[in-house]
This record gives C-alpha cells, sequence and structure tokens, in this order.
C-alpha cells in the first residue's frame, strides 16, 4: 500500500492539484487603483516596437508593445513572454502601467510596474493630447506577487506596421488550457482575453451534445485533462445539454460555454475581427451554421468588422458542406485537400504545419484571391521560417503574442530601406 | 450501514447515502497486518501447484481531482467492491493471474448548478468501473503481494432534467494489493486484501479492503 501512496501522489491524485499558475496582483490594487484608466485612443500612441535597455533577460530585446480594449500588452521572444498590463494616469501627472508577466514555456509570473517617461509626454496622454517625441518605460518586475523590484526599462525604437506578415489566429479560443493563460482553452473568458494575448482572431471548436446543442469544447469526449467534474467523463455526445451544465465545468472552473453564448461574447464583448468554428462533426456543423447565420447579421447590424468561418476538417464535412443547400452556407475554410478546396466555394486553406511552408503553393492561392492559414505554429524557429518561405494569410498558434512579434519583425525587415 | 472490525486493526466504515466512507488505505494496511499475525497458526500445507479460483468483496474509497462540492445535497466518495479471479499457484517465484470486478467510484445527489435549470429536481450521479486486470503475484508464506496492469469500463449514470445518460469510457491502469491468507486449507480459504486501483488517465483511485474466499479448481497433491 506504500507504493500505492506514492504513486497516489505522483499521481496529484490525492492533492487533487490542477498544476494551475496563479496570476499575480498587486495588493489594494496597486497604483491603478488611485488613477483614472488611460484612454484607448491615448493607450493606441503606445503601440509600437520597444527595445528592452533594462531587464532584457524578462521579455527579450526587440518587444511589440500593443492595445486592446482595456489593456496593454508586450510581447517578447524570449521564452515566449509577455505581460498584459492596464494604463492608468495618477494625480500627479505620472502615467503608470501595471500587471503580470507569464512565460509561457514554464510557469515563471510576477508582477510588472512601469511609469511612462518622459513626464512631459505621460501628462500629453493623459490629457488625451498627442505626442510625437520619444517614449521610454521605467519600472521594475518580480517574481509571484512580490513587489517588484528587478530593473526594467523599454525605449520605443518605431511604431508598428500597418499590419503583420500574417494574421494571428488564437488556437482554442486563446490558449490551451495546458498553457495556463488564466482561462481554460474554449471559454467564454479566454475569449475575452485573447486579445491581450495577441490575436484578433480565434478557433474554438465545436462538439454537440445528444440533444442537438452545440458547444465549444475540442476533444470527442469529457475528461479529466480538460474538465473537472467528477462525472464529466465519456462522449460529449451522451450527454444531453442539461447534463453538461450540471456535470461538466472546464478545467479552471469555467461553465461549458454554449456555441451561441460564444457567439454573443465574440459580438458584443470583443473586438475581435475573425472567428475560426472547427466543427468536428457533421452534426456540429449542422447545428453550428444557423447561429453562424444569426450572429453573422447581428455583428453587421452592429458595424462590428467580424468574419465567422466555418472550418471544414475531414473529407466528410466537405461532402457534407457539398449537399447543403448553398443559400444555407456561411463562409468556409477547408483544411484537407487543396482538391477539395477548389470543389468548394471557401475562400481559406489551412494546411497542418508539417506539410511545410509550401511557398509556391501558398503564392498561388493568395493570387487567386485565397488566403492560406497554417496549424499549428508554436516555435519561434519554425514561425519564422513560415514568415520568411511562404508568408502565408495567417498562423494558427497557442502562443499569439510570440507569433505576432515574429511577423511584425518579419513586416519590420520586410520595409524598402528609407 | 455497515460496522465491520477485524483482529488488532480495527476500521470502521459508516456507510449509508449522504455520508462519506471513512476507511482510509493506513486502516485497511493495518487490518491486512493484524490479519498477517493470525494467520500463522491457521496455516495448512498449500497445494504443490493449483488453479485457483477467488471471490472477494469489499468496501473502498476513492481519491481523485478536487471538483466543487458545494451543490452537493448527499454523497458518498467511494463503494462496495466485488472481484472474481483466477491464479495459478506453484512453487515458483510469480503467480500468474487474472481478475475481473466492479467497484463504484462515487455517488451524490445535487442541486441544479445551471440558472436555466434552477427550478429542477436534484440530479443523481453514479460513477462505477469495471475491470479486466492480469498480472504477477509474489507470495510468502501467508502473505501475498499482486501487482497488475489493465482495462477499467468507467460507467457514469446520471439521471436529471428527465433523462438518464450512461456515458462511459475505456481506460488502462493499474492494480496493486497486499493480501494475507488467514485460512489456507488443502481444497479452500479464505483471507483478506488491501487493493488500489489506479486508472491512469480518468486520474482516479480507488483504496479497497476485501474479504477473499477461495477455492482450488485443480490442484496437485502436495
Amino acid at each position: 500500500m506504500l507504493a500505492a501512496a506514492l504513486a497516489l501522489q505522483a499521481c496529484g491524485l490525492v492533492t487533487g492539484s490542477t498544476g494551475s499558475v496563479e496570476h499575480p496582483r498587486f495588493e489594494d490594487g496597486g497604483l491603478l487603483a488611485k488613477s483614472t484608466r488611460l484612454d484607448g485612443k491615448a493607450a493606441e500612441a503606445l503601440d509600437g516596437l520597444w527595445d528592452s535597455t533594462e531587464g532584457s533577460s524578462l521579455l527579450g530585446s526587440s518587444l511589440v508593445l500593443r492595445r486592446s480594449p482595456g489593456y496593454l500588452s508586450i510581447f517578447g521572444n524570449r521564452a515566449a513572454t509577455y505581460a498584459v498590463l492596464e494604463a492608468g494616469c495618477l494625480a500627479d501627472g505620472r502615467l503608470v502601467s501595471e500587471g503580470y508577466y507569464r512565460t509561457a514555456i514554464d510557469d515563471s509570473t510576477g508582477l510588472v510596474r512601469l511609469f511612462l517617461q518622459p513626464p512631459e509626454a505621460a501628462r500629453a496622454l493623459c490629457r488625451g493630447a498627442a505626442y510625437t517625441g520619444p517614449l521610454r518605460w521605467t519600472g521594475a518586475y518580480g517574481q509571484g506577487n512580490a513587489a517588484p523590484d528587478s530593473g526594467l526599462a523599454l525605449e520605443r525604437r518605431r511604431t508598428l506596421p500597418a499590419k503583420p506578415t500574417s494574421l494571428v489566429i488564437a488556437h482554442r479560443g486563446g490558449c490551451r488550457s495546458s498553457d495556463d493563460c488564466g482561462a481554460s482553452e474554449n471559454s467564454v473568458e479566454v475569449l475575452r482575453m485573447a486579445q491581450r494575448l495577441g490575436a484578433d482572431r480565434v478557433e474554438v471548436d465545436v462538439q454537440v451534445t445528444s440533444d442537438g446543442v452545440p458547444l465549444l469544447y475540442h476533444d470527442q469526449s469529457f475528461g479529466p485533462l480538460l474538465t473537472s467534474g467528477r462525472y464529466c467523463r465519456g462522449k460529449v455526445s451522451d450527454f444531453t445539454w442539461a447534463h453538461v451544465t450540471q456535470l461538466c465545468t472546464l478545467q479552471y472552473g469555467e461553465a461549458v460555454p454554449r456555441l451561441s453564448e460564444a457567439l454573443r461574447v465574440v459580438v458584443e464583448e470583443t473586438e475581435l475581427v475573425g472567428l475560426w468554428l472547427d466543427v468536428k462533426t457533421v452534426t456540429g456543423m449542422n447545428a453550428a451554421l444557423p447561429l453562424v447565420r444569426q450572429w453573422d447579421k447581428i455583428a453587421t447590424a452592429r458595424g462590428r468588422d467580424l468574419r465567422i468561418v466555418v472550418g471544414l476538417s475531414t473529407t466528410a464535412l466537405v461532402n457534407a458542406w457539398l449537399g447543403l443547400d448553398p443559400t444555407k452556407r456561411t463562409e468556409c475554410l477547408v483544411e484537407t485537400s487543396l482538391d477539395e478546396l477548389r470543389s468548394t466555394a471557401c475562400r481559406v486553406w489551412a494546411p497542418r504545419w508539417t506539410l511545410g511552408p509550401m511557398a509556391p503553393t501558398v503564392a498561388q492561392l493568395q493570387a487567386e484571391g485565397r488566403s492560406v492559414a497554417f496549424w499549428t505554429l508554436d516555435e519561434e524557429q519554425f514561425v519564422d521560417l513560415f514568415l520568411q518561405q511562404a508568408r502565408p494569410t495567417g498562423l494558427l498558434t497557442n502562443r499569439p503574442g510570440l507569433v505576432l512579434q515574429r511577423s511584425y519583425l518579419d513586416a519590420i525587415a520586410r520595409e524598402p530601406a528609407p | 450501514m455497515t460496522h465491520w472490525s477485524a483482529g488488532a486493526g480495527t476500521v470502521m466504515t459508516h456507510w449509508s447515502a449522504g455520508a462519506s466512507t471513512m476507511m482510509t488505505h493506513w486502516s485497511a494496511c493495518s487490518i491486512v497486518i493484524a490479519a498477517t499475525l493470525m494467520s500463522q497458526a491457521a496455516q495448512a500445507a498449500p497445494p504443490r501447484r493449483a488453479l485457483e479460483l477467488s471471490a472477494q468483496t469489499g468496501l473502498g474509497r476513492t481519491f481523485g481531482k478536487s471538483s466543487d462540492r458545494s451543490y452537493e445535497l448527499a454523497s458518498s466518495n467511494g463503494g462496495p467492491m466485488a472481484a472474481l479471479s483466477l491464479s495459478y499457484r506453484s512453487p515458483y517465484l510469480f503467480v500468474p493471474w487474472l481478475e475481473v470486478g466492479w467497484a463504484e467510484l462515487q455517488w451524490s445527489r445535487e442541486r441544479p448548478k445551471a440558472a436555466e435549470f434552477a427550478t429542477l429536481a436534484p440530479s443523481e450521479s453514479k460513477l462505477t468501473t469495471s475491470y479486466v486486470l492480469l498480472g504477477p503475484a509474489v507470495e510468502e508464506g501467508p502473505l501475498r503481494f499482486r501487482a497488475g496492469i489493465g482495462l477499467y469500463h468507467t460507467q457514469v449514470t446520471s439521471s436529471f432534467a428527465g433523462h438518464t445518460i450512461t456515458p462511459a469510457s475505456w481506460d488502462m491502469g493499474y492494480f496493486l494489493a497486499y493480501g494475507v491468507r488467514v485460512h489456507d486449507g488443502p481444497r479452500y480459504g479464505w483471507g483478506l486484501e488491501a487493493t488500489g486501483l489506479l486508472m491512469s488517465e480518468s486520474q482516479l483511485a480507488y483504496l479497497g479492503l476485501a474479504l477473499r474466499v477461495w477455492g482450488n479448481a485443480w490442484s496437485e497433491a502436495p
């Protein structure tokens, strides 16, 4: 029994540990609690390519800082580290930015506090006025919940190009549960976070219950790797929607979302511009299509620039798509062969990255007015290879911040010399 | 409700709907150790070779990932188990065995969690496993240690909102057991065994204590 006890401890069964990383927070809300939030337009003035002049061991040297609704995010390539910050104006005229950093490849995290320099830049942005001079951030970062004490300084090198070489599409709504970005994959919470993580487009997975309710979930079966709930085990298609709500929560405690709720959140609560629905089955596709048409109309009526694309990942799905009444089709994407892409009216081809960059094919499809988005690239060296060789329209990734940083750097490298 | 005691080690299992199983693997081990001491006087000469059929039944407790239990009205974190096994005893070091069994892992009644179903009656859910395991055993005197590997078929039965669902999944897993033959006659005997069922992908473990009776389907005279 000792062996059994040791095995249980090793498996984490006795403790019930999820191994999740707590995102640190400043005690009492930090200085932000005493500030007035920086206006979104003013925050846009901070977008740019920044150099680390101190503390480059945290994020790397060439950093992309980008605004998203309510947040400033900084993306580096050292260990795919990113920082998610909020900015506010203090009564004494300083502009402070506070939040956390997270190293994607391990469980490192800590607090970050930065002040915008020079003071006249802070005062101008806090007044909502333009400022065109050089910008710097000075401050510190720490470990865990400890007060920041390691120096960190950034200096803006330039503004960002109009767009990166490839668009960034976040896998499973923003990140995988195993990457521990602060929310479970395929949750509405991660959809709300996706832009903070570096993506303006997301991919989510659609399964359907036995009573025909489409929901976001990747695997064919519920299980303890992605969910909690003692009875949340077995095929999704064996559960009624009522049973899903009663028996299952996602890994970090969120509800398993209906597709309709996810579409509502994307349209009403985010500025995301692309949503790729990876429908896993023909039943799931048929259940999803009326909702896609409904929310397409709502998004258009609200003036949203949002493309909702149904992904066809198998030949069975392509054939089912071709069998649909054409008036019931929506925008689509094909993950299978080029022949199957051409047999449909889909404008996007999404091959797996292991097929290689296929630069001539990508160029040919782009010349035909189609888009190419590879899945799923997370490693810097492969991201760079695909950007440099193929310049695909988009890259699906679990590390949207890293891909965004690499993609902007590639775009800058391609700019004609002044 | 069951009060169950044996020898110097005593375990009390308070078993009723709405109460948790209180047995731990430490108390299960202490019972087996106590039974080991008792067994010394009860040994008969075992057969030289035998094909042994055994049946066992007992109670156990389940360990797994923690989950939100704030909606629970009643629950049990464990339950009864039963198994049948076949083993080939011989003078060689390892005794091969094959076992099929069943155990109740969880049971609970819970209030509706989602607002859209808040007015409905509570759900009632049960998690059980059926398994097929095989492996070697090592026997030394009255003691037997078994380690095994096999397949667990984990079955949920849940009634809620007018529907009963029965999703199931297969999982590979392991098995550990430490037992003692309290009485080991030439044709039949009985003993106690502490068992651990380890379901790897399900991230569940069931630790139990069982009464085991056996008989020889075939034996070679000593």
